[in-house]
């Protein structure tokens, strides 16, 4: 508990305040205006921030900021704030912008404060438990993390694959830390440190997005009447407590979903909203204005940071891209996340826990202030945005090692991004795959020392075993729903053959072929 | 809203359509096609390409067994991804890069400002070229002249005056402006 009153105490110092009001403001900003995410603003001030709350800033502030542009002009400032639009929007033509708004925000702001708790509460414990992991663990762990990044992409598992592999060897450009080999420098001395994570975040998604933003028109918006109501009314606050069990499954499924490795936010409000319909008593008023709607999906919008960082900190894996850059954070200072942190550097972890809690009210209370200016934001032209980011780029970039080398490699991982966006291959799982592969190599090759270069450890240690379990069965479960679902198929089939039918004329039709049962059922692989 | 890069079955597709996704699927086998060559040719020289490699020495210790791992999973992905796309396989853009309306030349030549601007940067300064390339760049968008010029002074002082002299940024000496020393 003391620990965490310090925590408290250096959050609440004036010069993390200032930080975590700046990296508030630029989230929302962020979150407001489409075609740029958290992950181009973090990937761009990451070399600028020489702290954890203006990065946790600008990732909270995003989420809230999505929801301004999803109400009021049916536009999703971010992909997890679309499910905020269905029921946001139509609340706000029919007059009440103010209502959806505050209850957004208010949902928001609950999901937070439950996220920076259950973070404070959750990760403590998990981190007791991951001291007792080895290496075959996180070799297990690491594993786990790449194949969830990789189903993530449903249907283009193969190009996530692709793209992790590709983000693991560029992991491995430079010294290797366990020999002392240099590998694949081709002589440069520039690489000898390897390719900067830092570099290749602000390339794949900084410069590749500015270059694209560079190139489009503004987009006339469907319509702006909206924006000049924007504003919030007290009033409304109270109003999610109203649905206490919509809320309680929305929080629910957020931090549950922030802690699985790669699956983001987006997953987890459309899982809290379609809940949320399926259990109300009309469900048809959703998609038209059901304030249950907008309470579901923002509760668990932002109740996903909590559980994102949740991994970050215990195992030293991040739980979504964004949180996977912020890591670089800790490595440029030295600090290596995983169960050993909350040991060595208490007053780091709880000072993490702190700002989140100040996070989340800074911004309620920008918003709550703001909202009208802010709005006007959707308004920018995309091209001065581009310019502005590759400006921010170009320096984010060099600031990195103060060479222009750090730039160059910036450049060029943001034209590999902007070719790969162009030919349907994911840039996430790239840097993701850079984050998990260090981790990954060491802990196997450490693994593999011990056991002599029997693979039997990762099944003989029970931990490790469920982990590599998991995984197989990750990658096998579409073979075995497919497999499964053709068995059930057969078998309905089978049951319907032997029904007797109310024949008119006492004539049985023939039997039909499988495929026209499976076209007659509806049934669809 | 049907999918373009599905196409519409049973209708005939707008001829721009089709070209952009004949294109987009031709850039999908090129660069895939490259990354997968790319991959064997690494995994090959692996071994020249890595210091002090010793072939005796237990897979576990060697320090290429995770990065030929790593290109043998890339260049794997990468055939049957080729092959997928050669037979029709549609290619979903994301939600990573909003790219649908970019105008492809604009990018391109953005990125050549950008490599122009890194270049510049040691000859005339950061100030300077920052003020140079948001110029440049505002031209290339076609946001009109007078906005540009405005946009790259506010940009190149609001650069400087945050970067180099808040943050302490460090930019070496110009090397064309230093002909008065």
């Amino acid at each position: 508990m003391t620990e965490l009153l310090a925590g408290f105490q250096a959050a609440l110092h004036w010069s993390v305040l200032l930080s975590i009001l700046l990296g508030s403001l630029a989230g929302i900003f962020v979150g407001v205006l489409p075609g740029i995410g958290p992950i181009v603003a973090i990937a761009v001030c990451l070399p600028f921030t020489y702290g954890m709350p203006p990065l946790a800033g600008i990732y909270c502030g995003a989420f809230y900021g999505g929801a301004v542009t999803s109400i009021l002009i049916r536009t999703p400032g971010e992909a997890s704030s679309i499910m905020t639009m269905f029921d946001g929007y139509p609340m706000a033509r029919r007059g009440e912008a103010e209502r959806a708004l505050s209850l957004a925000f208010a949902s928001a702001f609950i999901g937070g404060i439950v996220s920076a708790v259950f973070l404070a509460l959750a990760a403590p414990q998990l981190a007791r438990f991951t001291t007792r992991f080895g290496a075959a663990e996180f070799t297990a762990a690491a594993l786990l993390a790449a194949i969830c990044v990789c189903r993530a992409y449903s249907g283009r598992f193969i190009e996530a694959m692709l793209m992790v592999g590709l983000g693991l060897f560029v992991g491995t450009v430079g010294i290797d830390p366990t020999s002392g080999e240099r590998r694949f420098v081709f002589g440069a001395e520039g690489l000898l440190s390897g390719l900067p994570l830092v570099s290749v975040a602000i390339g794949m998604f900084g410069m590749a997005q500015g270059f694209v933003l560079l190139g489009s028109m503004p987009r006339p918006l469907r319509d702006d009447s909206t924006i000049d109501r924007a504003g919030v009314r007290l009033k409304h606050f109270l109003e999610p407590f109203r649905y206490p069990r919509t809320l309680a499954n929305s929080l629910g499924i957020g931090l549950f979903i922030g802690v699985l490795p790669a699956v983001g936010a987006a997953l987890s409000t459309s899982l809290a909203y379609f809940a949320a319909r399926r259990g109300s008593s009309s469900p048809e008023t959703f998609g038209r204005g059901n304030p249950e709607g907008i309470v579901a999906a923002e509760a668990a919008n932002n109740s996903n940071s909590g559980g994102a960082m949740v991994t970050v900190l215990t195992l030293g894996i991040p739980g979504d891209a964004v949180t996977a850059v912020m890591m670089g954070v800790f490595l440029v200072h030295g600090v290596f996340p995983g169960p050993n942190l909350f040991a060595e550097r208490p007053e780091l972890v709880n000072g993490v826990f702190a700002s989140l809690l100040v996070i989340n009210v800074v911004i309620l209370a920008i918003l709550v202030l703001l909202v009208r200016y802010i709005a006007l934001l959707v308004r920018v032209d995309p091209r001065v945005l581009g310019i502005g980011i590759l400006t921010l780029c170009f320096v984010g970039a060099y600031s990195v090692g103060n060479s222009f080398s750090d730039v160059w490699i910036a450049l060029g991982f943001g034209v590999f991004g902007w070719f790969c966006a162009m030919s349907g291959l994911p840039a996430v799982p790239l840097v993701l795959g850079m984050v998990v592969g260090d981790l990954f190599e060491t802990s196997m090759r450490q693994a593999l020392a011990i056991s002599d270069g029997s693979f039997m450890i990762f099944v003989q240690r029970p931990v490790s075993a469920v982990l590599v379990f998991a995984s197989l069965l990750m990658v096998a479960w579409p073979l075995l729903r497919g497999l499964f679902g053709t068995a059930k198929r057969i078998s309905d089939i089978d049951s319907m053959a032997q029904t007797p039918a109310p024949w008119t004329d006492g004539t049985p039709p023939d039997k039909p072929s499988s495929n026209a049962a499976i076209r007659d059922t509806g049934a669809s692989r | 809203m049907p999918d373009p890069l599905q196409g519409q079955a049973g209708g005939a597709r707008p001829p721009d359509t089709d070209q952009a996704i004949r294109g987009q699927r031709l850039l999908a086998l090129v660069l895939t096609s490259l990354v997968g060559v790319g991959a064997i040719v690494m995994f090959m020289l692996a071994p020249s390409l890595i210091t002090d490699y010793r072939a005796g020495t237990p897979f576990f210790e060697s320090p290429a067994f995770v990065p030929r791992f790593a290109l043998v999973l890339v260049a794997v992905c990468a055939i049957v991804h080729v092959v997928r796309v050669a037979r029709g396989a549609s290619l979903d853009a994301g939600e990573e890069l909003d790219d649908e309306d970019a105008k492809r030349h604009v990018v391109l030549l953005g990125i050549v400002l950008f490599a122009g601007y890194v270049l510049l940067v040691p000859r005339i300064g950061y100030a300077l070229s920052t003020v140079v390339f948001v110029a440049a760049a505002g031209a290339l968008a076609a946001i009109g002249l007078r906005r540009s010029l405005v946009l790259a002074v506010l940009l190149g002082a609001a650069a400087f005056l945050l970067f180099v002299l808040g943050l302490k940024v460090w930019f070496p000496e110009p090397s064309l402006l230093g002909w008065h020393r």
